[in-house]
């Protein structure tokens, strides 16, 4: 006969065993234990397989169960920090291409010839192809003034006083304040040291800086980034700590 | 750092502070693990996947026991694991023996749970005991695990489960029930004349 024919809820018993009875109830079974030899060896398997469950080995983790980052689904965080080195290579950059492109202020005589050229377009197609050759060489300034001058200037200043009234004055102007020009000393001397030259230098350098500066900000941009993410990864590796 | 500070710091995406979680768990849930499967690698599956999903949902952990929230988490991934495994059983074609060498002959094929003298005679009593809770169903052997081998609380064994008391309760006792008769047929086994516990048959 066993205890559960005894009419005592078994689940009572299992309570006990499992530390979970009430002290009441605790008493109750244990008064039937020592009642009843049958109960009481019941009870006592019961205990027995428990304490063997417990003193079962417990097994040391094969590996360790950290996460990575790609285990977790976790990104690197961006590089904010190098947010402003990122810009500054930017402007740099953008800065460089101006300094590249911009528009220089033309020399006086440069400034002459491209007048004297327009004119030459505009009305005689024949003589044109003689007048570009002249203003695109500009090495040749002082002579290609020169040879553009003479029919040019000529034939400028008679037709435009005929024919257009609004070209007439740069025209006029032109032919008078041409001898008064201080320019014509230096175009005689050479385009060398003067402002333009200069500017053309100066924007030069001004690209070269800019565009070494944009590349280098780029550079540290990388390695801070490149440095951050491995601090992150070393962090976050999957390695056991410690 | 204590466990909260470390849960809050984890639930805010540091995966460095939940990893220090993972070290202090790591041996609890891979052996919850071992005993709900009864395999290491499932085991070890298992574990993996149940500490990557609490992670991914550390954000609904209310703040009850990490430690029952993490083994619901342990176990529930456990007993996908045996459902999946039953639906597409995997069957090694060369096992390897207890010495890490190669069968030769087509023995291993036989059904274990048949030859359960062939086992009974090798056994010992935690071999046994590792047999009986084998064959209790996935639901009793996840309770008696928690309760009798990890000495969990009926409450907290029900959180984990998240089933109530009562069903808690009737399938621990069905469950010992089950695992006292089996024991109680291996012990007639070991009793038998010609055979001795570890001894060869």
């Amino acid at each position: 006969m066993t205890f559960f024919s005894k009419n005592l809820p078994n689940s009572e018993l299992h309570d006990l065993i499992s530390g979970e009875a009430t002290p009441r109830t605790a008493a109750e079974i244990r008064a039937r234990r020592s009642s009843d030899a049958n109960f009481d060896a019941e009870a006592l398997e019961f205990e027995r397989i428990r304490r063997s469950l417990q003193s079962l080995p417990n097994l040391p983790a094969p590996r360790s169960f950290r996460l990575n980052p790609q285990m977790a689904g976790v990104k690197p965080p961006k590089p904010r920090s190098f947010a402003w080195a990122t810009y500054a290579a930017a402007l740099m950059f953008v800065l460089s291409i101006g300094f590249r492109t911009i528009p220089l202020p033309l020399s006086a005589s440069e400034k002459s010839l491209a007048m004297e050229a327009a004119p030459m377009l505009l009305e005689a197609p024949m003589e044109a192809p003689m007048a570009a050759p002249a203003a695109e060489m500009p090495s040749d300034i002082p002579e290609a003034a020169a040879f553009a001058e003479i029919p040019a200037a000529e034939q400028a200043s008679d037709d435009l006083a005929l024919q257009a009234a609004p070209m007439d004055a740069p025209a006029e102007g032109r032919s008078r304040k041409m001898p008064d020009d201080p320019s014509d000393d230096m175009n005689e001397a050479g385009s060398v040291g003067s402002p333009t030259s200069a500017l053309s230098s100066f924007s030069m350098v001004a690209m070269w800086v800019s565009l070494g500066l944009a590349l280098l900000l780029l550079a540290l941009v990388l390695l801070g980034r490149l440095i951050q993410i491995r601090t992150w990864r070393k962090k976050m590796g999957a390695r056991r700590h410690g | 750092m204590t466990e909260i500070e470390l849960l809050a710091l984890a639930k805010q995406g540091d995966l460095f502070a939940f990893n220090e979680l993972v070290d202090t768990y790591e041996r609890l849930v891979y052996n919850v693990c071992f005993r709900v499967t009864m395999n290491k690698q499932d085991a070890e599956d298992a574990s993996q996947e149940a500490f990557i999903t609490a992670f991914q949902k550390l954000d609904q952990f209310s703040g009850e026991s990490f430690k029952s929230w993490l083994l619901r988490i342990a176990s529930n991934k456990s007993i996908d694991l045996i459902r999946k495994n039953r639906k597409h059983p995997e069957v090694d074609l060369t096992p390897e023996n207890s010495d890490g060498e190669e069968n030769r002959n087509a023995d291993w094929m036989i059904d274990p749970e048949a030859d359960i003298d062939r086992i009974m005679d090798r056994a010992d009593l935690s071999d046994v005991l590792r047999r009986c809770i084998e064959k209790l169903g996935v639901e009793q052997r996840v309770v008696i695990v928690l309760i009798d081998v990890f000495e969990m609380g009926y409450e907290e064994a029900s959180k984990v489960v998240k089933k109530p008391l009562g069903t808690i309760k009737s399938r621990l006792i069905r469950a010992r029930e089950k695992v006292k008769s089996c024991v109680n047929i291996a012990r007639e086994l070991f009793s038998h004349p010609d055979r001795q516990i570890g001894e060869e048959a």
